[in-house]
């Protein structure tokens, strides 16, 4: 199926060359083929489709803006925190009115932040542990207040995780203390610079969009805004890119296969936006269990993996090395680690002496693939080739993410090996390094390596105690040279957004948190 | 003298085979008169069915007629294009009784629908006219309740109400000939029995010829004016059915009659088997199962011998006789 | 008639239950929780766990099926264990475009498929019959992704003249109610131009979805017009002048289409099984793409109630399948 796609794909594209290019956009509607969320609460679902919807129909306290991204104050002016990091207050803007005209207050605030901690899905997991519900209060209509159980660093790192809903209009659609998740999974009520469409909405598939004139930020910095948005979602690339070729999608997700990005740009009506963004690629082992308890097997297996012909070849030079398990853009990575080097001889020397250690090379390695991440299939595919030729049986599982991730539970049921990318949730080091490393986090899927080190352990629990950035970076930079040393993963690269893009749009800002998803910077002609 | 409702002369169809055209009916003649019924005989395989599907121009795709002509009411049905055949001959001038009242009807459809399909194609008129007379001729058959019959299927009715069914189809559009092609061998013999009366009536009462195409001498003596014997595709002897049962000329008809079981002593049966027309002995075809078989039987075809007023005979002996 | 239809429908009502039994244990023995999915990607174990109380995935195996079944005899399927939609709303309102797709398909399928396979019974071991004969292995081999780019690419981008995927145009809404088909509200509400514009989304996706079963149908259909001609009804008819066009197309046809719509009755579930591929490719907004989302996220309470309805409607459509049967020959309607 995926070959076929693939082929398929480059079938149409290699008939394209004649086609008279039919233009089928439609005029005052941006059209975007990239899923909507799989419901519309931002506080169920945190995911790149909820991020591409809820950046434009919610507002937060803070938002990522631009590359490499800053946090700058949104609904909130500003803030202070305490010494101790554990008292932090907001003061919001004034003025600033939900879609129905309801004014936004710190009420809003205070019921969004209880919300996503009562409901306990997703956005939840960065406050559970450091913030009750009754410790958000407003002390006045402008003012929040949040008191931490203790002191954690990322903590104004998360607050753009949460949307800030109509506290009004959500509680009169409360149902069997359900916190209104029913209703506000098929509905809306935010204060962003889009508002949802009542109506429109056929779960994953289609929703409408319609721009808010009276957005807080107005709309004087932008000559033509973008009036209506339809999600379109396209399910097969094919589809999506011949969608973009003539005219008909004006957006689509920013994962376009490598191979098409030539053909678009050679295009009339589209283009791709090439954005470094902060998402590594990580081949993952288990090292709480054998054989890859074994540091020289880990080396091994890091030396065996062509990250160059990966790089260049497969992805056609679209994404960076990354050495380590931190984007090298972001505080916090070690600029001075050199990481591991594709080189056979190496691997052979690790190798053989994982093998005195007792490592039989005939012993069957089993590395588990998405089978719906074509990617993933090729990174193991090559990786597998190598092995072979330095004596390593490599096994390819298809697989999938929920499966996967069930498996990660424990140590004995998770994978050898296996593939994943990880995305900017919050932009801190403590998203990679922190929950991958830490082995308090054993049990999630993202510290499925199972690695322990007192010493990284306390580093990186110290870290998170601190606010101030000076004094973390240091303590993230010590921690991440260790994984490094202990050769933990196999950390590949850092990946480059490919977005299609109308060329009747202008204006487009990318921002690693969201990947450009905010619509409200567009321009377009027509 | 009037003329012959149908007149077949010297007709010769054949089929193609590997093997290169094989004739299945050579030879053939004899002419039916208006208000008579002619009896044509002969064992399965002879090629009764393959000379009904001439007359009526369906023959498979591999067979073709050779040579003769089939006169009917004067005019040759050779000459026909396949539209007219359908549209003025099978079914409306001539009509046509199947051998097996079961399977010959569509089991799909209605008793009326499939019989006002032809009777409103042959003529073209009233719809309502046309089930009126449908349901006299089938009052006319004897069927019973023949309103109620128009909506039913097939399956609802007995062999003999399916073949009374038939019988008035075949009248349906007032033919002037109907063959009827072992109309009564499906059937008890009860029923038979009335089957027979009821055709013979109808082709006194209305005039008409038939052919009526059989295996069974017993049915032909009762029912048929004269009578045509066919053996391996070949006319062999014709005749006044009383002068032709009594005194047989042919070896074939004599051996015929003789296993006949209401007329033999003792049961004989003839020897052998009708040979297939891919593989026809040369000369005379009945040779080989012949009796009184001789040399020159096997050198050439016998020519047709007149050896009494309206018979006609096949065979080499009435040339010696002829000739003396 | 109505005693054949109630006598049907309770046959079918334990195979119901089997296959939700059946579809139930097979969704447990994939090792996937559903619990991981919806925590997210930062979720702590007990983040995980207590999601799963919530959701009664702790419960013994058989309180859960029990639940269940009790929620299905209400109606209720429950709510999305991913989204947290309910599932019957969301089924509700993809699963029209899936039947209407599947019909049209069935539609050109049959409408095709049966002319042909009767043209070429009647040129039997002549010129139309080996074409078809070849085709119709082609239509049944031929991918429909493959068929289906092609197709968007002639149509959709060098041609311009029918749309590259969706259901409808952007600029056009929905109508609404009652039915919640497509074609039959913009029908409804006199709206012939979103009539219109849904037709033409239409077209390439039925047509794709179709062609295997159009194949097959024009097979089943010269084999049983082959078989129909051999009958000695048809010797009869031919023997009695009956008109050669009618002959053929009514009377030996309706004897010919036995097999041919009992086939059509299997047909539609591979027709509803194909349409999860040509959803994927043409953006259709069917059940196809949404339970190809449940199978990724593990979500039980979509793929039981997708199986449950398919299952529904493959049963539903075999009992069409035998009224129409009993409408075509009268022997069947009469129990024999």
């Amino acid at each position: 199926m995926q070959i076929t796609r693939r082929q398929g794909g480059a079938l149409a594209m290699a008939s394209l060359l004649a086609a008279r290019g039919v233009r089928a956009a439609t005029p005052g509607v941006l059209v975007r083929s990239d899923s909507p969320p799989a419901n519309l609460d931002p506080h169920q679902l945190f995911d790149v489709p909820m991020m591409g919807y809820a950046l434009n129909a919610y507002d937060g306290l803070y938002r990522y803006e631009n590359n490499p991204p800053e946090l700058q104050p949104w609904l909130a002016e500003g803030h202070t925190a305490s010494a101790d990091g554990l008292e932090w207050e907001f003061r919001l803007r004034p003025e600033v009115r939900f879609h129905d005209g309801a004014p936004l207050t710190a009420e809003d605030v205070v019921y969004s932040f209880r919300r996503v901690l009562a409901l306990g899905k997703a956005p939840a997991s960065a406050f559970l542990g450091i913030l009750k519900p009754e410790n958000v209060t407003a002390p006045d209509a402008r003012t929040v207040r949040f008191r931490l159980e203790r002191a954690y660093g990322p903590f104004l790192a998360a607050i753009p995780i949460v949307a800030i809903v109509n506290s009004r209009l959500v509680r009169a659609n409360e149902k069997d203390g359900d916190h209104g998740a029913a209703w506000l999974a098929g509905n809306e009520a935010g204060s962003g610079a889009y508002a949802f469409v009542p109506g429109s909405l056929t779960t994953l598939e289609r929703l409408d969009m319609a721009r808010f004139e009276g957005h807080f930020l107005g709309w004087s910095d932008n000559p033509s805004p973008v009036p209506r948005i339809a999600v379109r979602a396209a399910k097969e690339t094919s589809t999506g890119v011949l969608g973009l070729l003539n005219g008909s999608i004006d957006w689509t997700d920013s994962y376009l296969p490598t191979d098409q990005v030539e053909q678009i740009q050679g295009s009339r009506v589209a283009q791709v936006a090439k954005d470094v963004s902060m998402r590594t690629f990580i081949i993952r082992m288990n090292n709480a269990r054998a054989p890859f308890t074994s540091l020289n097997l880990r080396k091994a297996m890091a030396h065996a993996f062509n990250y160059d012909g990966f790089i260049q070849e497969i992805l056609k030079g679209y994404a960076d090395r990354n050495a380590g398990p931190i984007p090298n853009q972001l505080w916090g990575a070690p600029k001075d680690a050199p990481g591991y080097a594709y080189d056979l001889d190496k691997a052979r020397h690790f190798l053989k002496l994982a093998q005195a250690e007792g490592f039989n090379p005939r012993q069957q390695i089993r590395i588990h693939i998405q089978s719906q991440l074509e990617q993933t299939n090729q990174a193991a595919q090559l990786f597998q080739s190598d092995l072979q030729s330095i004596g390593v049986n490599l096994r390819i599982v298809a697989d999938t993410w929920a499966n996967i991730v069930s498996a990660t539970a424990k140590p004995e049921t998770s994978p050898d090996m296996w593939i994943h990318w990880v995305s900017t949730y919050f932009v801190d080091p403590e998203n990679w390094v922190g929950q991958m490393y830490d082995s308090r986090f054993h049990g999630t899927w993202k510290a499925s390596s199972f690695y322990r080190n007192e010493k990284v352990d306390a580093l990186l629990q110290r870290a998170r105690g601190l606010v101030a950035q000076a004094e973390r970076a240091p303590l993230y930079e010590e921690a991440t040279r260790q994984v490094m040393a202990d050769c933990a993963d196999i950390w590949v690269y850092n990946t480059v957004e490919l977005r299609g893009l109308a060329r009747r749009l202008s204006g487009y800002r990318f921002c690693p948190a969201g990947g450009g998803a905010e619509m409200r910077w567009l321009q377009m002609k027509g | 003298m009037t003329v012959p409702a149908l007149a077949i002369t010297g007709l010769r169809v054949g089929i193609r085979s590997d093997e290169g055209m094989a004739r299945i009916l050579d030879h053939i003649a004899f002419s039916i008169a208006p208000g008579c019924i002619l009896g044509v005989v002969g064992e399965s395989g002879c090629g009764k069915s393959t000379l009904i599907r001439t007359i009526l121009g369906i023959l498979p795709p591999a067979a073709e007629i050779v040579a003769g002509s089939i006169l009917f009411e004067g005019e040759d049905l050779r000459a026909f294009s396949e539209a007219e055949l359908n549209r003025a001959v099978r079914g409306s001038r001539i009509g046509f009784v199947p051998q097996d009242p079961y399977l010959a009807l569509n089991p799909l459809f209605t008793i009326g629908a499939q019989l006002l399909e032809v009777m409103r194609w042959h003529a073209p008129g009233e719809r309502r006219s046309h089930s009126t007379r449908l349901v006299e001729l089938l009052r006319r058959v004897q069927l019973p309740d023949p309103e109620a019959a128009l909506a039913r299927y097939p399956h609802q009715f007995s062999g003999g109400q399916r073949q009374r069914l038939l019988i008035a189809a075949a009248l349906a559009c007032s033919p002037r000939l109907v063959i009827a092609d072992e109309p009564t061998t499906a059937l008890d013999v009860t029923t038979q029995q009335q089957i027979l009366r009821l055709l013979r009536e109808l082709v006194d009462e209305l005039g008409i010829a038939m052919l009526f195409v059989t295996h069974d001498l017993g049915v032909v003596a009762e029912l048929c004016d004269e009578v045509s014997v066919i053996y391996a595709g070949q006319t062999v002897e014709s005749g006044p059915t009383a002068a032709m049962l009594d005194r047989p000329l042919h070896p074939y008809t004599r051996a015929l009659l003789a296993c006949h079981p209401d007329r033999s002593e003792g049961f004989t049966g003839i020897p052998g088997a009708v040979p297939s027309p891919l593989r026809a002995p040369p000369g005379c075809r009945f040779a080989p199962r012949c009796a009184g078989a001789r040399p020159a039987c096997t050198g050439r075809s016998p020519a047709p011998q007149w050896p009494e007023p309206g018979r006609s005979v096949d065979c080499i002996l009435y040339e010696a006789k002829a000739a003396a | 008639m109505a005693g054949f239809i109630a006598r049907r429908v309770l046959l079918v009502l334990p195979s119901l239950l089997g296959l939700l039994v059946v579809t139930f244990l097979l969704i447990r023995t994939v090792p996937a929780d559903p619990a991981v999915a919806l925590a997210g990607d930062n979720a702590t174990p007990e983040q995980i766990e207590a999601i799963r109380r919530q959701y009664g995935l702790d419960q013994p195996l058989l309180v859960q099926f029990g639940r269940y079944l009790a929620g299905v005899a209400r109606l209720d399927f429950g709510a999305s264990q991913f989204s947290g939609r309910p599932v019957a709303a969301d089924i509700a309102q993809r699963l029209p475009a899936t039947l209407e797709l599947t019909f049209a398909a069935l539609l050109i399928g049959a409408g095709l498929g049966i002319p042909l396979g009767v043209v070429a019974a009647m040129n039997h071991n002549r010129w139309p019959d080996f074409l078809l004969r070849i085709l119709s292995v082609g239509g049944i081999a031929i991918a429909a992704f493959w068929l289906a780019i092609m197709l968007q690419l002639l149509f959709a981008m060098q041609l311009g003249w029918l749309p590259l995927r969706g259901q409808l145009s952007v600029g056009l809404t929905p109508p609404g109610g009652p039915t919640g088909f497509l074609l039959l509200d913009s029908l409804l509400h006199g709206r012939l131009d979103i009539l219109g514009d849904a037709l033409r989304h239409l077209v390439l996706p039925a047509v794709t979805l179709s062609v295997g079963g159009l194949a097959t149908i024009a097979r089943f259909t010269r084999a049983g017009v082959l078989d129909t001609l051999q009958k000695d009804f048809v010797l009869y008819e031919r023997a009695v002048g009956f008109p050669r066009r009618r002959m053929v197309w009514i009377y030996v046809l309706r004897n010919s289409v036995v097999a041919t719509v009992s086939q059509i009755g299997l047909l539609f579930g591979s027709l509803i099984a194909g349409a999860v591929v040509v959803e994927a490719i043409y953006d259709w907004p069917g059940i196809g793409s949404y339970t190809v989302q449940a199978i990724l996220t593990a979500d039980a309470k979509v793929m039981l109630a997708v199986t449950l309805l398919v299952g529904v409607i493959y049963a539903a459509v075999n009992i069409l399948t035998d009224l129409a049967l009993a409408l075509i020959d009268p022997r069947i309607r009469e129990g024999r």
